[in-house]
């Protein structure tokens, strides 16, 4: 935090992982109850600030989306489409073997003990936050 | 899987007055329905609800297994697309995995550019029983795709027809496997991958599973120095996309040192030294829409095989 910044603007240098809810929840968890720190404050409202205006990005090209006149393109909406249909794959594949069968059968395959619970991600403010940095 | 149901079925009111172009998104099924594949419609409706209906059965109690029935609904999912809808579509939409083997039949005279594919990808001679059935017959090792799931396996291939003799089911998808002289099989997950699997098809014992975490995913390739004493697997730094050569003791399969491959994405053909990794030779094509997939060395000829793949954006250039 020494060297945060002081605008939203300022904020365009600060790494995906210092960003987003990930960031304001571990800044909110190192509290631990007391108030933060001023500087601190700051920031937290910087993230949030931050946040506010991605949602509000995505709702502006999200209601774009919605009234285009999609019949007018045929080019355009087979490129939206292709790009859906990928999306959707690529996270359904995702949460399937990332999420779920992974940390199963890792849990499997490496002799842990059966009173070990399976290590799911982002289950912890921890793996959270080590899953962000691997990213 | 809820909002993929919403945009890839018809809502029951659709089926009475079907989605109008240009007024709302045509989900998928009702896209099959225009091509004519009913049946296809049909199995894609059943796949999405099973899913659906799988996922909100699930508490934060769900027992392991549940959950692994979950994910293999997910994965039957995916695969009906990949094989089969997005071909009945017709579009560009989504990427098309290559066709499973259908072991129950006769090795097509004619194989398909999809059974070369994973003829090449994931095939080699066991070398045991090469040895007792050179000739006429032979036992093979390769990886396929059935019933949604992935395997590694040894068939037999006699005449014209092929059988399964042993498998094991994989988590995901498999690209190169390595023959060792015990018999054993090394399988590497394709990349980005994160299994190694040592499969022993001839004994009782375990299988030995090697996971890659943190900032390195496997690349698909291993390799065993000529002394045996080390395999070598193709990684990827996830962090800077640089190729990296994971130095593994053979026995446990446990990473104990790491080579720079001196370029991004690495495949095949670069020359290392043996001992301490340190770059002998790099050979590039001038091609850029040629990518190296596959290096076979045949010390008799002392030739070297290349199979590569053609990316050229106009089918003509290929």
């Amino acid at each position: 935090l020494v060297k945060a910044p002081q605008t939203l603007a300022e904020m365009e240098r600060v790494g995906t992982p210092a960003k987003g809810f990930p960031a304001l929840e571990q800044l909110l968890s190192a509290a631990s109850g007391s108030a933060l720190a001023p500087a601190t404050c700051h920031y937290a409202g910087l993230v949030a600030q931050g946040i506010a205006a991605e949602a509000s990005a995505l709702k502006t090209e999200f209601a774009a989306l919605a009234q285009k006149d999609w019949s007018e393109s045929p080019e355009d909406a087979s490129s939206a489409f292709a790009e859906w249909i990928n999306q959707w794959l690529g996270g359904l594949e995702q949460l399937r073997w990332t999420h779920i069968e992974k940390p199963i059968q890792t849990h499997r395959t490496t002799g842990a003990s059966s009173s070990e619970p399976v290590a799911f991600p982002r289950l912890t403010r921890e793996a959270n936050l080590a899953d962000w940095r691997a990213q | 899987v809820t909002s993929l149901q919403a945009m890839a079925r018809l809502r029951p009111a659709q089926y009475a007055e079907p989605p109008r172009p240009g007024a709302v998104l045509i989900p998928i099924e009702s896209l099959l329905i225009g091509q004519g594949q009913l049946a296809l419609a049909q199995r894609w409706t059943k796949a999405l609800d099973g899913a659906g209906a799988e996922l909100a059965a699930l508490t934060q109690l769900s027992s392991d297994i549940e959950l692994l029935a979950m994910a293999q609904r997910m994965k039957a999912l995916t695969v009906l697309y990949q094989n089969e809808v997005a071909a009945a579509l017709d579009g560009r939409w989504g990427f098309r995995r290559p066709m499973a083997i259908d072991l129950s039949a006769p090795v097509p005279t004619c194989l398909s550019r999809s059974h070369c594919l994973l003829a090449v990808a994931g095939m080699a001679v066991w070398p045991g029983a090469w040895a007792a059935t050179r000739g006429a017959c032979a036992t093979l090792v390769a990886a396929w795709e059935a019933d949604n799931r992935d395997h590694v396996g040894l068939f037999a291939v006699a005449g014209d027809t092929w059988s399964v003799q042993q498998s094991v089911t994989v988590p995901t998808r498999p690209h190169a496997l390595l023959t060792e002289p015990d018999g054993t099989v090394l399988a590497v997950a394709r990349r980005p991958g994160d299994w190694l699997l040592r499969w022993r098809p001839a004994t009782t014992q375990q299988q030995q599973w090697r996971w890659i975490t943190g900032d390195r995913r496997f690349n698909g390739h291993a390799v065993a120095s000529a002394d045996g004493a080390q395999i070598w697997t193709t990684e990827t730094d996830l962090d800077s996309a640089q190729g990296r050569l994971g130095v593994r003791e053979a026995r446990s399969l446990e990473k104990i040192d790491e080579w720079a491959t001196h370029g991004m994405g690495l495949h095949e053909l670069l020359a290392l030294n043996p001992k301490s990794g340190a770059l002998l030779g790099q050979w590039r094509l001038g091609d850029p829409f040629l990518s190296i997939r596959h290096l076979a060395w045949d010390a008799s000829t002392q030739r070297l095989g290349i199979a590569l793949q053609a990316e050229h954006p106009a089918a003509e250039d290929r």
